[in-house]
């Protein structure tokens, strides 16, 4: 049978083409069996879901992790605008959004399926310990700005959530092995079992060691790091209304890396250091519907363990019960609120001179509300979001976090939005209450000491109290249906931010192994001392070219600027803030269909310098090589750093690690799936 | 850096006009609704719910991603019924629909939609992931570039909707059946 409409299908370029077959409807007239047998020209993008949201957010599809070539999440954020990405070495990675950061990007949340990996001791994330089995996760969503609001505290530059499928849609089998160009291998297996009249479960397994990084002869290999995760999802059969879910997971990883001395009189030298992790948790969760709205509850207990080789180990285990409830819109008003209750308990043993915590045993109780109340002030054209969080916590003041949002749709394509956001951290244990040798700094020739020590401590009398910002984005977004363009501006301004003022000299000595065999103590006093303000535009465009050729794009540009300060720590603090994150970046994804089950992506990132550790800019092509050979089996040839033999991307800010240097890679995957 | 800046809000300026001069190619979705006129007519409400020479009621909720090719439908006639195609602006008014498309817009609130519908004989349709499986009636899923469709039987059921052999025999998953 000829078929007059697919001389319409054929034409997805040609949009006048197009249209004119919109009006014509000839498709209306197919047969379902003729439907389900038609090739789409060109499909759509399902990232842009929360695309009505007046937010910059961006949702990365398992589509899109997948043709990026990632291997772990970090790796698959560095397309996102807005989303600074740099390696610190194997497995360890620096992820900020919107600058003002470091390998603890203390102002990001991040959470897998609604339970929250922020890790309360150093206020940030252990990418180190964090091995997601990605071919399972259906999307990540990324958060740029505070999401506190709805999110909580620590949500203040953003909030990344990874969210896994449902074990409903995981029956089956998959097998994953990827073996890269140093030999490394990594093997993930899942088995999906339906659980007849219940839902369905799923179990998992993924054991890893990754690759290492050189040092700047390019040759030797300087970090580690290896271990295994284990997991299940279940869910409840979707035929109902309500749903519900269960999943449990525990994990342990080794990593290992060098830590650099300061070479004082002939001392110094690379230090091995050894970090430990293991941690289980179980995440429960379930909805219903109330009042005519939905409601749902979530509950997980979690507890993590870490050892810092000889220097010191913890244990922090957290419970957390979670409400929220979406009532029925009524007139203009749609309007969402929520109770939270977290009680964390933390044991450090932590008493050298390197790292000391008084007192070892912590106990925190944090209670929150949240209400939102989305206004139409015009049907499909003006909305106004308002809302707040409220936050009680057991160790910082209460902290009000409002938000407002307005959101102007003039036509069915385009969106521009305006909001302004107050967001608070709540202050770290690390911060609170250790003890840290930051190093040792040489001092000038004929001072009676080689080196000073450079130990941070609470100032005397501190009460801690939570960072600040202050908020304002401007966001404009045009859809294409097909794909996208965005653009949107922020001015951050920080107060309160936790710094160091210069201490006393003394009380104590830190020994070493030269001539007087004592370094004498330089205290940093810790404190909220310090304010930073930042102003940047981060542009997003997905472009479908061809139904066969696709080009994603980002560039981001920022700036930030610390307030000045008479004392010569503080400023310091200030200037590693403003350099902590390069001044601009860009990134360039083709995607190429190649046909018959063949993809080609070609990957290019410009990444500006980074002032603090003299990091460099640098350029970076990475290439993958698709092939769904049938059904069942898939596989991908990837090479990344292609025209590089070598390059740094960041120097570790919290401990004086040896700089990490990326070597040009490769690896191969294979994917089954029965 | 202030040039840099200045640089990239004029590149930005530039390719927002770039983009609002093309519009997208609307392949998929013309497909989608031909998907819909096809339900229509391989799916059976209770009399009560749809007299024979009513009219059948096709409606979508939030954003309307057809761009024209739903409203093409319009006055089509299904089984003895006209097809009426528009737009419904709340819940309550979609609960009048016999079929609801529930745009991808709506995703936020698609368990809120799901519960509201319930019971009323609504056919609901969405290319929301997972949609049948969250309890909806279809779910569109573009698979292998080509639109398939999963249907949850036990939604249909519980509606009181029939769906005919040849579209159970078509589904890419019928969810909820508990043997013939």
């Amino acid at each position: 049978m000829p078929h007059p409409y697919r001389a319409c299908l054929l034409l997805p370029v040609l949009w006048q083409a197009a249209a004119v077959c919109a009006d014509e409807a000839p498709l209306a007239d197919l047969t379902l069996e003729e439907l389900v047998r038609l090739d789409v020209a060109a499909v759509s993008r399902k990232a842009q879901k929360l695309s009505e949201m007046p937010a910059a957010v961006t949702v990365l599809s398992a589509e899109d992790i997948r043709r990026s070539g990632a291997r772990s999440v970090p790796e698959a954020l560095r397309e996102v605008p807005g989303v600074n990405v740099a390696q610190i070495g194997g497995g360890r990675w620096a992820v900020g959004v919107r600058g003002v950061e470091g390998r603890f990007s203390n102002k990001l949340l991040v959470q897998i399926d609604g339970r929250s990996v922020y890790s309360p001791l150093f206020s940030g994330v252990f990418w180190e310990a964090l091995d997601v089995m990605l071919e399972d996760v259906e999307r990540i969503e990324v958060i740029r700005g505070p999401g506190a609001s709805l999110w909580g505290a620590n949500a203040v530059n953003g909030v990344i959530n990874i969210v896994t499928r449902k074990a409903t849609v995981t029956r089956g089998s998959l097998v994953s092995a990827n073996l890269d160009d140093q030999g490394r291998a990594v093997t993930a297996v899942r088995q999906g079992f339906d659980l007849e009249g219940i839902g369905a479960l799923r179990v998992y397994a993924k054991g890893s060691e990754l690759e290492r990084s050189r040092a700047a002869d390019g040759k030797s290999d300087l970090d580690r790091n290896y271990g295994w995760n284990t997991g299940f999802r279940m869910d409840g059969a979707g035929s109902g209304v309500d749903a519900w879910m269960l999943q449990g997971s525990s994990y342990r990883r080794t990593s290992v890396e060098n830590i650099q001395t300061a070479a004082a009189a002939g001392y110094g030298g690379l230090l091995p250091l050894q970090f430990e992790f293991e941690g289980s948790s179980l995440t429960g969760r379930y909805n219903w519907g109330l009042a005519g709205g939905e409601a749902s509850v979530q509950a997980y207990l979690d507890h993590q363990w870490a050892n810092v080789a000889a220097y010191g180990k913890g244990t922090v285990n957290t419970a957390d019960l979670d409400f929220q409830h979406r009532l029925v819109p009524s007139g203009r008003h749609e309007m969402m609120w929520g109770l939270g209750s977290r009680y964390t308990q933390t044991e450090i043993e932590a008493t050298t001179a390197v790292l000391g915590i008084t007192p070892p045993r912590r106990q925190f109780r944090v209670m929150s509300a949240f209400v939102q109340d989305e206004i139409t002030l015009v049907p499909q054209t003006w909305k106004l979001t308002l809302g707040g969080r409220f936050e009680y916590s057991s160790t910082s003041h209460f902290e009000p976090q409002p938000t407002a949002r307005l959101m102007w749709t003039p036509t069915l394509a385009d969106s521009l939005w305006a909001s302004w956001s107050r967001a608070a951290r709540t202050p770290s244990i690390g911060e609170s209450d250790a003890t840290i040798l930051f190093g040792l700094q040489a001092t000038p020739p004929g001072s009676p000491f080689p080196a000073v020590a450079m130990v941070s401590q609470p100032g005397a009398g501190w009460r801690p109290r939570a960072e600040r910002l202050d908020a304002l984005e401007l966001g404009y977004r045009h859809n294409l249906g097909n794909g996208s363009f965005e653009a949107v501006v922020f001015h951050h301004d920080y107060r309160r931010l936790i710094s160091g003022t210069t201490g006393a000299i003394g009380p104590g000595v830190v020994p070493i192994p030269v001539v007087p065999y004592y370094a004498p103590i330089q205290y940093m006093n810790r404190g909220n001392v310090s304010g930073v303000r930042s102003t940047g535009l981060e542009l997003g465009l997905d472009l479908p070219v061809t139904a066969n050729l696709r080009l994603q794009a980002s560039y981001t540009v920022m700036d930030t600027a610390a307030r000045r300060s008479t004392d010569p720590i503080t400023t310091a603090f200030g200037r590693a803030l403003e350099t902590s994150s390069p001044h601009h970046w860009a990134t360039l994804h083709t995607l190429i269909n190649l046909g018959r089950g063949r993809e080609l992506d070609l990957m290019l990132r410009r990444m500006g310098a980074i002032g603090q550790g003299d990091v460099p800019a640098y350029t970076s092509v990475d290439l993958r090589y698709g092939w769904r050979v049938n059904r069942s089996f898939e596989l991908a040839v990837v090479g990344q750093n292609l025209f590089d033999p070598l390059h740094l991307e960041y120097v570790s800010n919290f401990f004086p690690g040896q700089p990490a240097y990326q070597p040009r890679r490769g690896y191969v995957q294979g994917v089954w799936r029965f | 850096m202030r040039r840099l800046f200045l640089i990239a809000v004029l590149v930005a300026l530039g390719l927002g006009g770039l983009l609002a001069v093309a519009s997208p190619p609307p392949g998929e979705y013309q497909i989608k609704a031909a998907y819909l006129l096809n339900f229509a007519r391989y799916m059976e409400w209770p009399a009560s719910r749809l007299p024979g020479g009513a009219a059948l009621r096709l409606c979508v909720l939030g954003r309307d991603p057809f761009g024209g090719a739903l409203t093409s439908l319009d006055g089509r006639q299904v089984n003895g019924h006209e097809v009426r195609v528009r737009s419904a602006d709340s819940l309550e008014l979609a609960m009048e629909c016999h079929i609801v498309f529930v745009s991808d817009s709506e995703e936020r609130r698609m368990g809120l939609i799901l519960r509201g519908l319930a019971l009323r004989g609504v056919l609901t349709v969405s290319d929301i992931d997972g949609f049948a499986e969250a309890g909806g009636s279809i779910g569109l899923v573009t698979e292998d570039e080509r639109v398939r469709f999963d249907i949850n039987q036990a939604s249909l059921q519980r509606d009181s909707l029939r769906a005919s052999s040849q579209l159970l025999r078509l589904g890419r998953n019928v969810i909820g059946t508990k043997g013939p």
